[in-house]
């Protein structure tokens, strides 16, 4: 009965649905504690994903349907999400191991509000994008473009062939910025003033400035594997790994 | 309700190769939890009572919400309870490493058994600490907390010693996230080759599904470990048993047969 009662309360009190028409449905999920933060994780095996913070208070959820042929006849998309809201942690996952992960042509739009971590992983989804999130932001791919804009604090993202694309507002000493691919391209934007040091490990690829990148005066015999370079001076470090694709750093 | 025998595995070869409907999922798992004796199909009664489990109650037609107490939902509440006391015990160490490098500094040189207790004492609480902080950064939800932990073991340590090698072993081949195992890599090629650390790097070949992980070990096997009999088995089972990107397989040959 508790259950039952919790399990109720959790229902009506989160999670609010107001479908819209045409293949998009909107969607408002409520959260215990409006406007603070709080985190959000995904991890759906074959939907692209893209988040932004915003001024609202909750989260607003869209499913864009754009499925063809086959893959229309396994109903309703809605049906392949779970979705759990609890104290401001939110799981939005693919039901079980049905079919359903494996349809293609859904794209999961999110708005969230600013303050809130994102914690973002497809497999097949050929797309994850990422802005004006003021929190942590891990996202993972394997076939997918990976996309990160306006972000201050931590960044941690990879994908096997896919690019992938970060814009840092600013460099903060106490973060953490980690992204790798196997066969895409690395870009990353800083501002101009950036002072940071690069850690770049690229095995077969190249790599392309539009700073000047100087000898870090901290090298050591450690961490050998890393080329490693300052920008202006520099300062907080940001890790960049590919193995088969090119490294773009690029001033904003 | 009477259920088909033959239809049932029909369905779940159907299902393991997604195809069935949503109707026959919902056949399947009607037949798996309910109490019935399952003979030679007891096995997959676990995986359809997870499902099951996971569809506590339907929202509607369309929606379902999982229980609340999902091992996910619950692994993810229990590390970040542990965030206020990490990052406490986080800042704990480092304010007593800092302190206890300052009063070791300035500590007047003393040949009394006393002085050299009190400041054996304190190095040993430091070097406690200093472990603390780095497991709880270690174990925190955020992948980015998890490489600052690992990155730490790497800066703290100058040489490696067989708890580190094994915990770095764990985020090698255990961790959820890519670029974690990626900093443990990175930090296992900081430290000089020792038996343990071979064996961890040979063993991690053998669990990694991601090309970038396991080019990865191949460059640290080169790296250091060089070639020998040991190496070149653990590369020859690499390549006879997995469908392996190209770029694995022609870096294994060059591996295996050097010009």
């Amino acid at each position: 009965m508790k259950k039952y009662i919790s399990t109720t309360i959790i229902f009506s009190a989160l999670i609010f649905m107001t479908p819209s028409f045409g293949q998009n449905k909107k969607y408002t999920i409520n959260l215990s504690k409006p406007g603070t933060e709080g985190i959000l994780k995904i991890d759906v095996y074959n939907a692209s994903i893209s988040v932004r913070g915003y001024d609202g208070e909750n989260i607003e959820f869209n499913i864009i349907d754009k499925r063809k042929g086959k893959d229309r006849g396994f109903g309703n998309a809605e049906a392949y999400y779970n979705i759990v809201e609890d104290n401001n942690f939110v799981i939005i996952n693919n039901r079980d191991n049905s079919p359903h992960g494996r349809v293609k042509g859904l794209s999961l739009e999110l708005k969230v509000p600013k303050n809130f971590s994102v914690n973002l992983s497809t497999y097949f989804g050929p797309e994850i994008q990422v802005s004006e999130i003021k929190g942590e932001i891990e996202v993972d791919g394997y076939f997918t473009d990976i996309t990160v804009d306006n972000a201050i604090a931590d960044v941690v993202g990879s994908t096997n062939h896919g690019d992938i694309g970060v814009t840092l507002s600013k460099v903060i000493e106490s973060k953490t910025y980690y992204m790798s691919s196997y066969k895409g391209n690395v870009h990353i934007s800083l501002p101009k003033d950036t002072d940071a040091t690069l850690l770049i490990d690229n095995y077969f690829g190249k790599y392309q400035s539009d700073f000047q990148l100087n000898l870090n005066a901290k090298a050591t015999t450690k961490t050998t594997k890393f080329i490693r370079r300052d920008i202006n001076g520099g300062g907080p470090e940001i890790q960049l790994i590919n193995y088969f694709g090119d490294i773009f750093i690029r001033s904003k | 309700m009477n259920y088909d025998k033959h239809k049932v595995k029909e369905l779940l070869h159907n299902y393991y190769e997604g195809k069935t409907s949503l109707s026959e999922e919902q056949y399947l798992s009607d037949y798996f939890n309910s109490p019935r004796d399952l003979g030679d199909l007891e096995r997959y009664r676990a995986e359809f009572k997870y499902c099951a489990d996971l569809r506590i109650q339907k929202t509607n037609k369309d929606f379902s919400i999982k229980n609340i107490d999902t091992p996910q939902l619950k692994t993810l509440e229990d590390r970040l309870s542990k965030k206020g006391f990490s990052l406490l015990h986080a800042a704990a160490g480092f304010i007593l490493f800092v302190v206890g490098f300052g009063v070791g500094k300035t500590f007047p040189e003393s040949n009394t058994d006393t002085y050299r207790h009190e400041i054996g004492l304190l190095r040993q609480e430091t070097q406690q600490l200093r472990s603390l902080m780095i497991s709880s950064l270690t174990n925190h939800p955020f992948a980015s907390q998890r490489i600052q932990g690992i990155k730490a073991i790497g800066h703290h340590y100058s040489e490696s010693n067989d708890k580190i090698l094994i915990l770095l072993g764990q985020y090698l081949n255990e961790d959820d996230n890519l670029n974690v195992r990626l900093a443990s890599i990175q930090v296992l090629s900081d430290f000089e080759q020792t038996v343990l650390s071979k064996k961890i790097i040979l063993n991690a070949l053998e669990h990694q599904d991601s090309p970038m992980i396991i080019i990865g070990l191949l460059q640290l096997i080169k790296d250091f470990a060089g070639n020998d009999k040991e190496v070149d088995e653990a590369l020859q089972k690499l390549k006879n048993q997995r469908n392996l990107d190209i770029e694995i397989e022609k870096e294994i040959n060059n591996m295996l047969n050097p010009i």
